[in-house]
């Protein structure tokens, strides 16, 4: 158990080495949100409600959903990937350690220290905008399990992709169609309600949505209590029926590795 | 014991065959053709404890692929191999905990955190008890002089430097065998003379086992009693390292064997 924890730790201690990197690229992507502030803002000084969003829910929506998604960053999947098509992740493999553990320990302890930088910043535009109003423990409480249950399922789709690699020699084309497949299908850019109902339909099968759109509804409440509980469940399914996945895929991928020379 | 134990073990490596130019690129893209590339061809060895082998070949004799095998990292194609008593790819992480591996090429630290965490991460990983690796610790600063950069990131490492601390980390956990490959390349005379000091001195003292690849001929000479050449995936030569003077007897060096045994391939 320790070995994991201080894999953890040395996550961590990457994370604030590399603050500069994902602090640049964070507030990049926050002037994204702040053009969808304001995009939104303006749609709705012309129509109150948007497929059911008032501009109450929507200003929070932007925050949060902006929250729920930064961590567990671009930077940090791609170094992972580039390991697999350089070959040094070979040296992962001559551990008495899983690669996928060291994987993801490694990540989730990059992912706390993103996640505490966007807190920070994103909490405090969110309180200026929002104020506290309409937040409860028990909503906050489930807000929290869903967004590390989310995050497990984000980790575990990057997980897949870097995989991939194996078989590519490119990883930037592979990760970019991952960060575009999560942003659209996540609801990280446009809540899911809005799509049309035939899209919703094939989104509801996927396990995209439990990325951002879930642990979003539940905080701002859209999802009713009921909703929220099911909500949670099929976000507990999607993390072990991916975990599966990643271990048949593991068990094909590793066996063409291939490193020539050095 | 034997801690080693290859039996016809062979290699192919399955390789995209492309033609030259756009249109080959093209032609590859649209119905690509692959060839099986045979890099090691069933050898057949076996290694005891406490015994210090050197591999040697030209580039792309199959060294580094046997290796790979040996530690679990590849697959091979045909044939056995046990290191330990074990079948290193099919129990790979039981493997790794009794065995250590320095590439030379390649470097185990963390890149951007410093290496004397690299070393408590490994002490974890390994469940490596808190007064063996005080013990190692102090014996590598010894050695190998880690201290001046034990708070560095890898990163900031020279290249001699970096290999040390590899060095260090591969034995860090006391394993029964030691794999490495080309773990001098690229060094300058004097560190390369604390790197063989240090194979010497857990060869002989802690009984490690030691199977390394280099081309450094003087320097094997004066670390290894057996010499496996391998050629085009065979093995050309397998047995005490002075006897091949025996086999080449108007050479004089080491040296000017391995120059005759690689000339011969070129031909």
């Amino acid at each position: 158990m320790k070995k994991y924890f201080t894999l953890m730790k040395c996550g961590m201690s990457e994370g604030i080495m590399y603050r500069s990197n994902f602090l640049t690229s964070m507030l990049a992507n926050f002037i994204q949100v702040a053009v969808l502030f304001f995009v939104w803002k303006s749609i709705f000084a012309y129509q109150p409600v948007v497929s059911g969003y008032t501009w109450e829910m929507m200003r929070k929506y932007v925050f949060v959903s902006f929250l729920c998604n930064s961590a567990l960053s671009f930077g940090f999947e791609m170094q992972a990937a580039d390991k697999i098509i350089s070959g040094d992740m070979v040296l992962d493999l001559l551990k008495p350690v899983s690669y996928r553990s060291i994987v993801f320990c490694r990540a989730a302890g990059t992912a706390l220290i993103e996640f505490f930088f966007t807190l920070v910043l994103v909490g405090a535009v969110y309180l200026a905008v929002n104020g506290a109003a309409g937040i409860t423990p028990i909503r906050l409480l489930l807000f929290l399990i869903s967004l590390v249950l989310g995050q497990g399922i984000k980790l575990q789709i990057q997980y897949f992709f870097s995989l991939i690699c194996f078989y590519t020699d490119n990883a930037y084309g592979v990760l970019k169609g991952r960060e575009i497949l999560t942003n659209f299908f996540s609801g990280a850019l446009i809540p899911l309600a809005m799509f049309p109902d035939f899209i919703r339909t094939v989104i509801d099968r996927l396990p995209f949505s439990g990325i951002v759109y879930v642990p979003c509804s539940i905080f701002i409440g859209t999802f009713p209590m009921r909703e929220c509980f099911e909500a949670l469940f099929f976000q507990i399914l999607w993390n072990v029926l991916l975990f599966l996945a990643g271990s048949i895929f593991w068990k094909k991928a590793s066996s063409v590795i291939s490193v020539y020379g050095g | 014991m034997n801690h080693i134990e290859v039996d016809r073990l062979s290699k192919s490596y399955h390789i995209a065959k492309r033609e030259e130019g756009f249109l080959g690129a093209v032609k590859h893209l649209v119905s690509p053709q692959y060839e099986e590339k045979q890099a090691v061809k069933g050898i057949t060895f076996s290694i005891q404890e406490g015994e210090s082998v050197a591999f040697l070949g030209a580039n792309g004799a199959g060294k580094s692929t046997t290796i790979k095998m040996l530690t679990g990292i590849l697959k091979s194609t045909s044939g056995t191999v046990r290191v330990l008593g074990r079948d290193p790819f099919k129990e790979r992480m039981t493997n790794a905990k009794n065995i250590g591996v320095v590439f030379g090429q390649k470097t185990q630290l963390w890149w951007d955190i410093p290496i004397i965490d690299t070393f408590r991460l490994l002490k974890d990983i390994y469940e490596i008890p808190e007064a063996v690796y005080r013990k190692n610790m102090e014996l590598f600063m010894e050695i190998l002089g880690l201290e001046e950069f034990l708070q560095q990131p890898a990163r900031r490492l020279s290249l001699g430097q970096r290999v040390r601390a590899d060095m260090a980390a591969a034995i860090l956990h006391e394993p029964s065998v030691l794999f490495l490959d080309e773990p001098t390349i690229g060094l300058d005379v004097a560190v390369k003379q604390k790197v063989y000091e240090f194979l010497r001195y857990i060869n002989k003292e802690k009984r490690i086992t030691i199977l390394l690849t280099s081309h450094d001929l003087n320097d094997l000479e004066s670390l290894c009693q057996r010499l496996i050449i391998l050629e085009a995936g065979n093995i050309l030569f397998d047995d005490g390292l002075k006897k091949i003077y025996d086999l080449y007897p108007k050479a004089e060096t080491l040296e000017e064997i391995v120059i005759g045994l690689f000339n011969r391939r070129a031909h």
